[in-house]
């Protein structure tokens, strides 16, 4: 869920800044300049959020316990180490491990995505253009994690 | 001697997007280290013909040569093209008509960005090329400054600066002279001509104004609904009684151009 949203906005900074360079002529700048767009735009934005997502959903992971450690023992009154006990049994450490790869995967999916949408955007389109991008940017990338989500669940856990 | 190899050569190129023929037969040879200025009514193809001079946009038909290299057979999906066309590229500094800034950058970085990409220079020397062509534009002191803080004028200007920070062998400038005021755009002629002398640049300088045409040009053209009316030597040019370039040179309504 984290990945999602986090993917969805990532996924539209990533398409609006591609998109705006396409329109304003910069990537046929640097084209000319001859250096590779996808060098040195595409590529440094892939990495950054296949390794970031999942750094992201792990923080996720760690605000959600500690929201919920406070909300059981200041709000319910449950006692710290019962909390900690129950949490160990539920979460394993697969889970988390399954949390991080996913995240991995999705945030290369958003990238992928969303470097396409940005990059496709045509300088005639105009600002208009870049609106457009970064709207497909969002739907498909949430929509692709969504259900790439259910198979991943199904291979992940069936096992 | 390779020397004596035209810069530029156009064969018939013809241009069109669907039903709008924006080039048609154009061809013209500019001999190297020449400047060409091109003259012409806007959206007779101007910005086109020079997007089909580095590739990025190539033309239906109709070859061009780049020191006698064919851009027009590189296609630049294939990867063995694609170096050769990088190769070619790296003979031009461009000036795009809207200056076509990084604006994630700051203005020093922009102009040093072709230097911290192709030549292996100490930040020092790129800092200390940064600060000599900035001040030749008139520019002196705003490296930290975003593009996004600069007036259209001063863009176009450190767009220049990029543009020639490599010192590439052929620079093609976009309307350099539109929208500055006539001191700057003469000390950018002037800035022109002595990188021309320097350096041997070859130049082709997009324009509408005829006085920056008169002050520069070694060879002038004139671009009408995407056929090249008159092209040659600058003397020649101006003595044509051709009709074209009379009116464009008199500024008058009273002849072939027509604003439709
Ligand atoms: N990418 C494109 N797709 C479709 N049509 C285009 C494209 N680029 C240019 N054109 C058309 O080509 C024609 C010439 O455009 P161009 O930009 O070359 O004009 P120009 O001579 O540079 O004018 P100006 O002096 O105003 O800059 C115009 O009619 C324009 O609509
Ligand atoms: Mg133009």
């Amino acid at each position: 869920m984290a990945a999602v949203i986090c993917g969805a906005r990532i996924g539209a900074t990533l398409a609006a800044s591609l998109a705006n360079m396409q329109i304003s002529e910069q990537v046929e700048a640097l084209e000319v300049m001859a250096v590779d767009p996808m060098r040195l735009l595409v590529a440094p934005r892939l990495w950054a959020v296949t390794l970031m997502l999942p750094l992201l959903c792990g923080y996720a992971d760690v605000v959600g316990l500690a929201a919920s450690y406070y909300a059981a023992t200041e709000q319910m009154g449950v006692n710290g180490g019962t909390f900690m006990e129950q949490v160990r049994d539920i979460v394993h450490l697969g889970d988390l491990a399954a949390g991080v790869f996913k995240g991995m995967v999705f945030g290369w999916l958003v990238a992928i995505v969303s470097c396409y949408h940005g990059y496709r955007a045509l300088k005639r389109d105009g600002a208009e253009g870049v609106g457009v991008a970064t709207n497909r940017a969002i739907v498909h990338s949430a929509v692709l994690c969504i259900v790439l989500n259910m198979f991943m669940s199904a291979l992940l856990y069936v096992r | 001697m390779a020397e004596q190899q035209p810069a530029i050569t156009l064969e018939r190129v013809c241009k069109s997007f669907g039903p709008n023929h924006v080039l048609r037969d154009v061809s013209l040879t500019l001999p190297a280290g020449k400047i060409l200025v091109m003259l012409g009514p806007s959206g007779t193809g101007k910005s086109v013909l020079l997007r089909c001079l580095v590739g990025l946009m190539k033309p239906d038909s109709g070859r061009i040569f780049i020191e006698g290299q064919d851009i027009t057979a590189l296609d630049e999906r294939r990867s063995a093209d694609r170096e050769q066309l990088f190769a070619l590229r790296r003979k031009f500094g461009m000036l795009f008509q809207d200056g076509a800034l990084f604006d994630d950058m700051c203005v020093g970085d922009n102009v040093a960005f072709p230097l911290r990409q192709h030549e292996k220079m100490s930040e020092r020397e790129i800092a200390d090329r940064v600060a000599q062509y900035l001040e030749a534009v008139g520019l002196k002191g705003v490296q930290r400054k975003m593009p996004a803080e600069l007036s259209g004028g001063m863009r176009k200007r450190v767009a220049f600066a990029r543009a020639i920070a490599l010192r590439p062998k052929i620079v093609l400038c976009d309307e350099p002279s539109s929208g500055l005021d006539p001191v700057m755009s003469a000390t950018l002629d002037e800035l022109i001509l002595e990188l021309h002398r320097k350096f041997a640049i070859t130049f082709v300088v997009i324009s509408h104004d005829t006085a920056e045409a008169r002050n520069i040009a070694d060879y002038i053209g004139l671009l009408y609904k995407g056929e090249l009316q008159e092209y040659g030597p600058k003397e020649q040019v101006l003595r044509s009684s051709r009709r074209h370039i009379n009116q464009f040179f008199d500024r008058s309504t009273d002849g072939p151009i027509k604003v439709l």
